[in-house]
C-alpha cells in the first residue's frame, strides 16, 4: 500500500524519535484505502528528510529541574479566585503536574480614614478599605519546559484585576569543590613554618 | 542539593493591578482610565449611552462601549479603528474597543 511505503521511508530516514507528522501519517493508514491510495499514487514525497513539527524544539541543553513552583495569586474578589483555583488545578492535573498543596493565606485589608467634608468638620470622617485575597498554589518536582508551558497557559488566562507572583526553587548539582572537606585534600603545611 | 529561590513577578510588564497590596502603578492606571474615558466621550459625541467599561488583560486594555444607533456603521467603524490606533500609540499598550449598538441605554435596575 502506498501509505505504508511512505511510512516506512519516513521511519528509515529519521534519526529522531517518532515525530508528530509521522504519528499523523501512521493514523492515516487506517482510513479507507481507496481514496487515500488514489490520492497518494499521484503525489511525490519530495524529501527523504524527517518532517519535524516547527512547534516542537529539541535542544541539547540539560533541563532545569524545579523542586517547587509557588504561585501566589492576588485579587479583590474571592469568588474570582475560587474559580481561578478550579481552573489552575484542572490544568495542572491534565498536564500531569503533581500539586503539593493549595491554600488560602489570610486576606490583608488596607484602610484609609479621610475627612468626610471638603472644609472643616474634623469629627466626621469616612473610611475606605481595600481587601486583597490570596490563593497559593504549590507544584512540586516540575521540569523547566513543563513549567514554561503551564505558566504561559495559566498566565494568559489570568482574569482582569488579578495579579500573580511566581517563586521557583531550582535543584542544582552539588559543586565538586564542596563534596569533600578541604582539610582532606589540601597539601600538609610544614611544622617549621608554624613555629616562626 | 542546593536550592535557589528565584522570585519573579509574573504579572509584570505593565499589567495594572495597582490597588492590590504590594502592587505598583495605581495612580498611572487612574490617569490612563480617565484619559480614555474623556477621549471616548469626545470621539462619540452624544452617542455614548453609558460610561465605558475598562478592563485590563495582561498588557492590553479592553474597552466595552455602548453606542446609540444614530451614527452610520461606516463612520462607527472608522471611529473605532481611529481611537484604537491613537490610544495604543499614546499609552504604548494594545487597546481594543468593543462597540455594542443599542437603540436606548440598557436598564439594569428598575426602582
Amino acid at each position: 500500500m502506498a501509505a505504508g511505503c511512505l511510512w516506512r521511508r519516513l521511519w528509515q530516514g529519521s534519526a529522531f524519535p517518532v515525530s508528530y507528522a509521522s504519528r499523523i501519517m501512521h493514523k492515516q493508514c487506517f482510513l479507507p484505502n481507496s481514496s487515500l491510495g488514489a490520492r497518494l499514487a499521484g503525489s511525490h514525497v519530495d524529501t527523504q528528510e524527517p518532517k519535524t513539527n516547527p512547534l516542537v524544539s529539541i535542544s541539547d541543553e540539560p533541563e532545569i529541574l524545579y523542586k517547587r513552583l509557588s504561585l501566589l495569586v492576588k485579587g479583590h474578589d474571592k469568588a474570582v479566585l475560587d474559580s481561578y483555583e478550579y481552573f489552575a488545578v484542572l490544568a495542572a492535573k491534565e498536564l500531569g503536574i503533581s500539586i503539593e498543596k493549595v491554600y488560602n493565606p489570610p486576606k490583608t485589608i488596607e484602610r484609609l480614614t479621610l475627612l468626610k467634608s471638603v472644609h472643616i468638620y474634623k469629627k466626621h470622617r469616612v473610611q475606605y478599605e481595600m481587601r486583597t485575597h490570596y490563593l497559593c498554589l504549590e507544584l512540586k518536582y516540575i521540569t523547566g519546559s513543563t513549567a514554561a508551558v503551564y505558566l504561559e497557559y495559566v498566565q494568559r488566562n489570568l482574569p482582569e484585576g488579578v495579579a500573580m507572583e511566581v517563586k521557583r526553587t531550582k535543584i542544582e548539582k552539588v559543586p565538586d569543590h564542596v563534596k569533600e572537606p578541604v582539610w582532606y585534600t589540601a597539601p600538609q603545611v610544614e611544622e617549621t613554618q608554624v613555629k616562626s | 542539593m542546593w536550592g535557589c529561590v528565584c522570585p519573579s513577578r509574573a504579572r509584570s510588564r505593565g499589567c495594572p493591578t495597582g490597588n492590590l497590596s504590594s502592587e505598583l502603578g495605581a495612580a498611572q492606571r487612574v490617569l490612563e482610565d480617565a484619559f480614555v474615558r474623556r477621549f471616548l466621550r469626545g470621539t462619540f459625541p452624544g452617542a455614548l449611552l453609558a460610561p465605558p467599561v475598562l478592563r485590563r488583560r495582561g498588557r492590553a486594555l479592553l474597552v466595552s462601549a455602548q453606542v446609540s444607533r444614530a451614527l452610520p456603521p461606516a463612520r462607527l467603524l472608522f471611529l473605532q479603528g481611529y481611537s484604537e490606533l491613537l490610544l495604543s500609540a499614546l499609552h504604548s499598550c494594545p487597546v481594543r474597543i468593543e462597540i455594542t449598538t443599542l437603540r436606548a441605554p440598557a436598564v439594569y435596575k428598575h426602582l
